[in-house]
């Protein structure tokens, strides 16, 4: 998915027609952002096999405020049973908060930047030197998104293994 | 449009600087206010909000225009550049062996980390957070959490191990450490003895004559419902230790 957002934003940067950047440069937004959504989903998935529907607007909620409480309830259970310290508890509980909010702010991002994208074909790609950007957003910035993505979900991930759900 | 610019007189009215942009989505009737992540701190101050007034804000502005409000945290470049600085100089001293750095920069002025980097041992890390350390403090920012990805670390913890008891009970330490290892390399049998043990005389896991290790009905209530035989480690490791029925 990465790859074909860069794939796509080279095309956008190379389109001297503004409608062709226009619609290069919209694919790619969409591109890296569902390669953020998916790096999520996986992981999710991952935690609870059984999981069905990712709803798209409310996977950051999810994220930072049912999944955080899950983890706090099993680590303050685990320390009254003597299997933890305390220390270990907010450890743990802090390694997650701060990537959790993190990934969470990003996938709110990423999403405003593809419904911007996807649903509002009335503003426009813009191009100056070789930024490219839609609204708020920078297309050069939205590149980075997967690889941030990546590192919270691996820390995520590792939170979860020590706290044994997965 | 107009009433886009009804809301941008409202903010401006209530001298809300640190509101970067307003945006509004029409097809969802929702205004989208863009906050600098860097003007969000614990409590108000000149020029920056708290979490706690962006929600009063965002109830206001839903309630004044009968829009949603969806609050979007965003990232300055300077913090991207930053970022990308500290990157390359920290590869520059370590030979190229970090293979990504995030980093978050909190409006304290204190940075976390998250340092991808397999090639680098766990005892080459205390320099590698020292350099970090001296770059944060040349850019007048403070050291936060350092968090080294996709590492098992090398021994599992006791919620690590309760739940591979969970799955594989009852079980004998040798099977149990070899189905430990194909994650957290440092285990041994010896370790994993003396672990067990100071976990069996909290009464957490319980020690079957027949059998092994297992867990009592307390110590389940922790476990999670859905502990599958479907985690590949497990699986290796039941295969490897076919039971003799």
């Amino acid at each position: 998915m990465k790859t074909v957002g860069e794939k796509l934003e080279s095309w956008a940067l190379a389109q001297k027609d503004p409608r062709e950047q226009d619609v290069f440069g919209r694919s790619a937004f969409n591109r890296y952002y569902y390669a953020v959504f998916l790096l999520v989903r996986e992981m999710l998935v991952e935690f609870e096999p059984d999981r069905r529907k990712t709803q798209h607007a409310s996977l950051p909620e999810y994220l930072k405020d049912t999944m955080r409480t899950r983890l706090k309830k099993k680590l303050e259970k685990s320390r009254k049973m003597g299997l933890i310290t305390h220390g270990y508890e907010s450890r743990l509980i802090e390694k997650y908060s701060d990537s959790a909010a993190n990934l969470s702010e990003l996938l709110k991002l990423a999403n405003d930047a593809r419904k911007t994208a996807d649903y509002e074909p009335e503003v426009y790609i813009a191009k100056s030197g070789n930024v490219i950007s839609l609204g708020q957003h920078k297309l050069g910035s939205a590149k980075t998104w997967p690889g941030r993505a990546s590192a919270y979900c691996k820390t995520i991930r590792s939170v979860w293994r020590d706290a044994g759900f997965v | 449009m107009c009433k886009l610019k009804e809301i941008e007189e409202y903010i401006e009215r209530a001298r809300l600087g640190f509101v970067e942009a307003v945006r509004l989505r029409k097809y969802e009737d929702t205004i989208v206010l863009y906050i600098p992540k860097g003007k969000v701190g614990a409590s108000v101050t000149a020029g920056n909000t708290s979490e706690r007034q962006i929600e009063v804000l965002r109830r206001e502005l839903a309630e004044r225009f009968s829009y949603d409000v969806e609050v979007i945290l965003t990232r300055s470049d300077e913090d991207a550049e930053l970022e990308a600085g500290f990157f390359r100089i920290l590869n520059r001293r370590f030979n190229n062996r970090l293979e990504s750095l995030q980093s978050s920069f909190s409006v304290d002025g204190f940075v976390n980390s998250w340092i991808e980097a397999p090639s680098i041992s766990h005892k080459e890390r205390g320099d590698v957070e020292d350099v970090l350390s001296d770059l944060l403090c040349s850019a007048s920012l403070k050291m936060g959490e350092v968090h080294w990805l996709g590492e098992f670390g090398e021994l599992p913890s006791a919620l690590a191990i309760v739940r591979a008891i969970k799955i594989m009970q009852p079980v004998a330490v040798k099977e149990l450490a070899v189905g430990l290892r194909r994650s957290y390399g440092g285990v041994s049998e010896q370790w994993l003895s003396r672990t067990l043990d100071k976990l069996r005389k909290k009464g957490v896991v319980c020690w079957q004559a027949k059998g092994g290790y297992a867990l009592p009905a307390k110590t389940l209530t922790i476990t999670p419902a859905g502990a599958q035989r479907s985690s590949s480690d497990i699986e290796r490791a039941l295969a490897l230790g076919r039971r003799k029925w």
